[in-house]
């Protein structure tokens, strides 16, 4: 009987050490974006900058969740720049920027039909998932990219991103100058650019009109204001209810927050990255109602 | 593992109080620890884990030690000692390199099962490091001297061995990917020791590149791509696995720069073709790194300017080589690079190092003044992608040019 309760309690133990392991393991880039009722989100291998796509139903916990390796990644070096993407109608938009000696940062602006990635290729190593990533379609040259080092090739606080919305979109920052580019009729248009002390940065649409805002790392939210041709910081986004729990939540969004980009009913949450790591048995409808704060922009 | 035991002599009846009469001691050193003000945290270089606090055991442990120069060492050590009837107490001093002495301590005694054990109390060394110079003490020996008569009378005890480095100033924060790793202050301390200036260490750690053989710690040989599809490319994973992609290297010579404290800004140099020139409707996004041989050009008539062709299909790189299903350009053996005469040579880009307007190629250990010396200097080829699983060439090096993307290391 003690022999039997103590193989249950070390069963037991061994499960709950995985658990938390595997939770202690999740980091998420950037945002999880909803589509259809399914959740996508993507995790980056600190050793091969290769992503992991995990997806799932926004009814399911988090810890259900679907995972594939995907022919795309992020460097590890430098300035800690997320993988920027975005999921349109099934397809993953986005930027590889796998560090490797056979990868274009010119050829890096992606397009992929994630169905055609579900299934597995046990026999491909990871140097091989690296070589097929650079071979998948480009869907534009990176202008934005070759233009600011027209301008100033010394790369110093450096950070990018790229939403798809109308059209793929791309904000790009380098030694305090920004640049916002649109990709229409098969041409990259810099539609402005602004000097800001803007550092990492995500771009999300606005949800109530056209345009778009930018979420700093440290959560500050800015807008481009045509009209004084500068960015400038908003005040309170939140709802006074949510206003609330931000306060609550301070803390653990001062150690770093994840957008929630839900496209089925147009809204932006942001939630802070540990409450995902920790909430990964609910899911993920449970975790925006009971943790997100809606963005009202 | 050195286990030193000395027998010596002594006559020592004022403590024992008998008659003189001849004992056998046997005193070793059991265990060293460095430590005090600005001494570095050494990382292995396979997990970018500290070394533990002890740098030298009689079981055969040794681990390194660093400080800036200037600095002071302090050290304590574990003693045993055995002997039918000892003192309450005895004096222990100890003689390194350089003359940087540990002091004269006078330690009690503690009994222990058929032995006796004493510490050497934590004490800094009778004079700092040089300022200013960079040093590497393989070994610094520690000779311990053991007195019964607080003084008066010295007999030779133990030696312990250590590797000791001492860079220029305190070395620059460790950021990412930059550790303070043992084979990054082997190779920076031992190639520039007795440097006084930033220049002259700049100098004698570039002299580490310049054979293509490129060494840890141990003296296992780190391989520019010792497989053609490595995809190694931070320090950590060079310095873990041996075998690495350009970025590596790169990032090893600037961080044999940067542990010496030297800041250097603006160090780190991505180079790749410019796209202003689209051949045949496409950017040129390739290059071939000496040497290819060139055969017929299938291409001639679509592409005149791009004649030579090479085709694939899937994974193209394997570790042994470039695995075409038709090539007018088929790769030779190379010029060297680190540990392997025949490297990867077919690349989008590259990284070097820059320092004072010089650019320093640390996987071939060649230096260039212009960034237009690269292409006509190393390369064979220009490439473009014209179509899905296809590449096409050109030998006419004038048709671009390389771009620089600046960044520190």
């Amino acid at each position: 009987m003690n022999t039997r309760f103590y193989s249950l309690f070390c069963l037991v133990f061994s499960i709950v050490l995985l658990s938390q392991n595997t939770m202690a393991q999740l980091k998420i880039e950037r945002k999880i974006i909803i589509e259809n009722e399914q959740y996508y989100f993507f995790t980056i291998d600190e050793e091969t900058q290769l992503a992991t796509l995990h997806t799932g139903s926004v009814k399911d916990k988090i810890i259900n969740a679907r995972k594939f390796q995907m022919p795309i990644g992020r460097e590890l070096n430098n300035e800690f720049n997320p993988l920027c993407f975005d999921i349109n109608n099934g397809q993953f938009i986005g930027i590889n920027w796998i560090l490797n000696s056979m990868n274009s940062r010119y050829e890096a602006l992606k397009i992929i039909t994630l169905k055609d990635w579900l299934k597995p290729h046990p026999e491909w190593t990871n140097e091989d998932w690296a070589q097929v990533s650079f071979n998948q379609p480009t869907f534009a040259p990176n202008e934005p990219w070759e233009r600011m080092l027209d301008e100033n090739n010394v790369l110093e606080n450096c950070y990018f991103d790229m939403v798809k919305t109308e059209v793929p979109s791309m904000a790009i920052c380098n030694k305090g100058k920004l640049y916002y580019w649109e990709y229409r009729n098969d041409k990259w248009i810099n539609l402005w650019s602004v000097f800001t002390n803007v550092n990492s940065f995500s771009l999300v649409k606005r949800c109530n009109t056209s345009g778009f805002y930018f979420i700093g790392g440290n959560g500050d939210i800015m807008i481009y204001s045509e009209k004084d041709s500068m960015l400038l910081a908003l005040g309170n986004v939140f709802h006074p209810k949510e206003q609330l729990r931000k306060n609550i939540l301070a803390a653990d969004l001062a150690n770093g927050c994840l957008l929630i980009i839900d496209k089925d009913y147009n809204k932006t949450y942001t939630i802070a990255s540990q409450t995902i790591v920790a909430e990964q048995f609910n899911s993920l409808n449970k975790i925006i109602n009971e943790s997100a704060l809606k963005i009202n922009l | 593992m050195k286990y030193f035991t000395i027998l010596f002599i002594c006559v020592c009846s004022t403590f024992l109080g008998a008659d003189a009469q001849d004992f056998v001691y046997n005193f070793q050193a059991t265990e060293v620890k460095f430590l005090g003000v600005g001494i570095i945290a050494i990382k292995h270089d396979s997990s970018a884990l500290a070394y533990s606090t002890a740098h030298w055991r009689n079981t055969g442990l040794r681990e390194p030690a660093g400080w800036a120069s200037g600095s002071t060492m302090n050290a304590t050590a574990n003693f045993e000692f055995t002997c039918a009837k000892a003192p309450d107490s005895i004096s222990i001093r100890g003689f390194g390199n350089d003359t940087i002495n540990l002091p004269m301590r006078t330690v009690k005694l503690n009994a222990g099962a058929g032995k006796f054990t004493c510490v050497y109390p934590v004490s800094a060394a009778s004079k700092a490091f040089a300022a200013g110079v960079v040093n590497y003490y393989a070994p610094f020996n520690i000779f311990w001297e053991i007195s019964f008569d607080k003084g008066l009378t010295w007999y030779k005890a133990d030696t312990t061995d250590h590797k000791i480095y001492v860079t220029k100033s305190a070395p620059m924060a460790e950021t990412g990917n930059f550790k303070h790793f043992h084979t990054v202050l082997e190779l920076s301390c031992k190639n520039a020791k007795g440097q006084t200036t930033d220049t002259g260490i700049i100098s004698k750690c570039w002299s580490e590149f310049t054979d293509q053989v490129v060494l840890n710690h141990k003296g296992d040989s780190l391989f520019y791509y010792k497989t053609f599809n490595t995809s190694n490319t931070t320090l950590p994973l060079l310095l873990r696995n041996k075998n690495a992609q350009c970025y590596t290297f790169a990032q090893l010579f600037a961080a044999l720069i940067k542990i010496q404290g030297i800041n250097k800004p603006n160090n780190y140099v991505f180079i790749t073709p410019q796209t202003k020139t689209s051949p045949c409707g496409n950017n040129i996004n390739r290059f071939l790194v000496k040497n290819w041989k060139f055969g017929i050009k299938s291409d001639s008539v679509a592409c005149p300017s791009f004649p030579y062709r090479n085709t694939y299909s899937g994974s193209y790189i394997t570790a042994t080589g470039y695995v075409f299903i038709t090539a007018d350009a088929t790769d030779q053996t190379g010029i060297n690079g680190s540990c392997n005469n025949n490297p990867s040579s077919f690349f989008n880009n590259h990284q070097i190092c820059k320092f004072d307007g010089v650019y320093y190629d640390a996987c071939y250990g060649v230096k260039f003044n212009a960034l237009s010396d690269i292409k006509t200097t190393a390369f064979d080829a220009w490439g473009v992608q014209l179509a899905p699983n296809s590449y096409n060439f050109t030998t006419d090096m004038s048709q671009a040019d390389l771009r620089e993307t600046i960044t520190t290391y």
